[in-house]
């Protein structure tokens, strides 16, 4: 059972934390928000649903007396984290370049680094969740 | 490489479900290895060629 509360811990606190920046960001104070917060946002709460997938997976794995994980899901997951790290190495170098190019603030560029690399993770993941054929 | 476990789940009156509790694994591996889209570890053969009480070879058929 600590498997299945583990995951629903940390989805909560994401979501608290998650919830708490939404709210300080000025796309939600402001009426003159940027395109690019609002992408911000999406992209957020794109990637909270992702983990709501996960954690209903589990959970309705877990009532009908299945594993929350098994081989499948465990190879499908390594498959999608090494892929979207070797990916992301190419993600940091556009966004160094970037930086360089344009400027700003390096925090900035942290955050989409970071938001980047959470999206090419779940979109890896559920490309070899849809596709299978992992082995290839 | 293909295999024989649909044609065997009917034979032995399994689902998906009942098949994906008896080796312990999700019931979407089950639907993954019948389409054909994965190929199992050793040991989850060895225990889905058990529930059918036959070897390896006569579920998964090396081409």
């Amino acid at each position: 059972m600590k498997k299945i509360y583990l995951p629903l811990f940390i989805i909560t606190m994401i979501a608290i934390i998650v919830g708490i920046w939404i709210y300080q960001t000025d796309a939600v104070k402001s009426d003159t928000a940027l395109f690019s917060e609002y992408m911000h946002i999406g992209i957020i709460i794109l990637l909270f649903a992702f983990g709501i997938f996960l954690a209903i997976r589990r959970f309705s794995s877990t009532k009908k007396g299945l594993p929350p994980e098994d081989e499948l899901s465990k190879r499908i997951e390594q498959k999608a984290a090494s892929k979207s790290f070797f990916v992301s190495l190419f993600l940091w170098l556009v966004i160094m370049y970037l930086q360089d190019e344009k400027g700003g603030e390096a925090e900035t560029f942290f955050g989409y680094g970071i938001l980047g690399m959470a999206l090419l993770f779940a979109g890896f993941y559920f490309y070899y969740y849809f596709k299978g054929n992992i082995d290839e | 490489m293909s295999n024989r476990i649909k044609e065997l789940r009917a034979r032995f009156n399994l689902t998906q479900l009942d098949l994906a509790q008896k080796v312990g694994v999700r019931r979407e591996t089950i639907v993954f290895l019948e389409k054909g889209k994965y190929n199992p570890s050793l040991k989850l053969a060895h225990d889905i060629s058990k529930v059918f009480e036959c070897t390896i070879e006569e579920v998964f058929i090396f081409s």
